[in-house]
């Protein structure tokens, strides 16, 4: 078996021909055709003994490094960063749609592959060792995504009445969440209503009153909270503070803000929160 | 509800240690096997004594089934390390540290100290420096100010460690300034 990866086009040709995957596709040399992400990421999980350094101790250079070290950003850190930033943000962020899908398909394939492989009788050791570190790895992703879901509708929960009543935000939602968020909407109204609002005058029946002095009913996220974000973009605009000032920012440096100075660079991709 | 309480302030220690699994870290493999394709990348041949290079996560469930040395980074060094320490006691500011640090070096020693050399005076120095950074990111309190503040070179439990209680910080700050003068209120509204 070629081990080289130039190898994978002419594989890819022949697999293209046998769409199911059959003993050793597992390994690299017989990369089914979806995983593009190799490529692109030429310097990340291939082998290179040659830049494992063994510098002496003023020559570490910590600097130029990412919040990983070195490396490309995978699908899979790229998951992790989206998580992190939903835990942190106090409000609803975009729903990462694609990133999602592409995870989920891979991890399926990944599935379909370890499925075809114990169905085997013929599966060797190795094989078998394979598999078992491909599954941990796809539970380790599973984890991630689980976490990620639940913490959206943690935040969808807490606001409801607030997404319901923001077009906005409503945007931020997947078509799934957006309809869960109308049932939940609707069941925290009528269970409101049933306990409580009916025995009230009638002028108190709205939950969207509002009177000088007291708190609103509706529960908004707290755009004045601070987080810690790390730059990632290397030409990142500067972030202009409220009174005139605006501070650079640098790429790799680490800076704590109020969420609603964050708000639009986390939307462009060119910070995350830490 | 959806997410247990104690989850929904931040990520907890655990957590940023799971994520640091996806560092990558060089490996010396004890048994042979093929290339191994992972959702997040192409990982191997194995093939003992070549290295390689693999995550962190990977290596741990190699080591742990003990078909693995693992390779510590350049900065897990008795020199590296006393090096940083001296500049951590002697300069006012932080020093640039791996920002994953702590949770690398949790990891290696817990499970890989045997492949580290001198474990027992690194374990020290990372906990003088831990302690000297520690005092250093508690005066960044007093120039802590709404809505902005600069925390050049923290590291991600050094942050974790601190979030909640500069976060609140700056929330009461901000609520202070708001009482200011007029002309200053117009700064909030965005």
């Amino acid at each position: 078996m070629a081990l080289d990866l130039s190898d994978e086009e002419s594989s890819r040709v022949r697999l293209n021909r046998r769409p199911r995957p059959t003993d050793s596709t597992l390994y690299g040399s017989e990369l089914p055709s979806f995983d593009t992400n190799i490529r692109s990421n030429p310097s990340y999980g291939r082998p290179s003994v040659a830049d494992v350094s063994f510098a002496s101790a003023n020559m570490v250079d910590l600097d130029d490094e990412g919040l990983y070290g070195e490396g490309e950003e995978t699908t899979v850190r790229a998951l992790m960063r989206r998580w992190i930033d939903e835990r942190l943000a106090p409000d609803l962020l975009p729903w990462q749609g694609e990133l999602v899908g592409e995870i989920l398909e891979r991890l399926q394939s990944q599935n379909e592959i370890v499925v075809t492989l114990q169905g085997n009788a013929n599966t060797t050791e190795e094989e078998h060792f394979a598999v078992m570190l491909v599954q941990t790895e796809v539970e380790r992703i599973k984890f991630v995504l689980r976490s990620y879901l639940r913490c959206r509708l943690q935040k969808i929960e807490q606001y409801t009445p607030y997404i319901l009543a923001t077009p906005d935000v409503q945007r931020n939602l997947s078509e799934l969440e957006q309809n869960y968020v109308q049932r939940y909407g609707d069941l925290i109204g009528r269970h409101f209503q049933q306990t409580t609002l009916d025995q009230l005058p009638a002028h108190m029946h709205s939950l969207a009153e509002e009177h000088p002095n007291t708190p609103s009913m509706i529960t908004e996220p707290n755009k004045s909270k601070a987080v810690f974000f790390f730059v990632r973009d290397a030409d990142c605009p500067p972030m202009a503070l409220p009174g005139g000032k605006s501070i650079e920012l640098k790429k790799g440096s680490i800076h704590l803000a109020q969420y609603r100075l964050v708000e639009d660079f986390l939307r462009n991709d060119s910070v995350e929160l830490v | 509800m959806a997410l247990p309480a104690n989850l929904k302030q931040a990520p907890t220690p655990q957590e940023l240690e799971y994520i640091t699994g996806e560092i990558i870290v060089a490996i010396e493999p004890l048994f042979r096997m093929e290339k191994v394709r992972l959702v997040s990348g192409v990982y191997g041949p194995f093939r003992p004594p070549a290295k390689t290079r693999v995550p962190l996560w990977l290596a741990q469930s190699l080591k742990l089934k003990r078909k693995c040395r693992i390779v510590p980074p350049d900065w897990v060094t008795v020199d590296f390390l006393t090096l940083r320490l001296q500049q951590e006691t002697s300069q006012s500011e932080l020093s640039k540290m791996p920002f994953r640090y702590a949770e690398v070096a949790k990891v290696l020693l817990d499970i890989a100290s045997d492949d580290i050399m001198e474990p027992d005076k690194i374990r020290i120095l990372l906990k003088d420096i831990r302690e000297a950074r520690q005092a250093k990111s508690r005066q960044l309190l007093l120039a802590l100010d709404a809505p902005y503040t600069t925390t050049e070179n923290l590291c991600s439990m050094e942050i974790c460690e601190m979030r909640l209680f500069f976060s609140s910080a700056m929330g009461i700050i901000s609520k202070l300034d708001v009482e200011a003068p007029a002309q200053d209120e117009e700064m909030y509204d965005f």
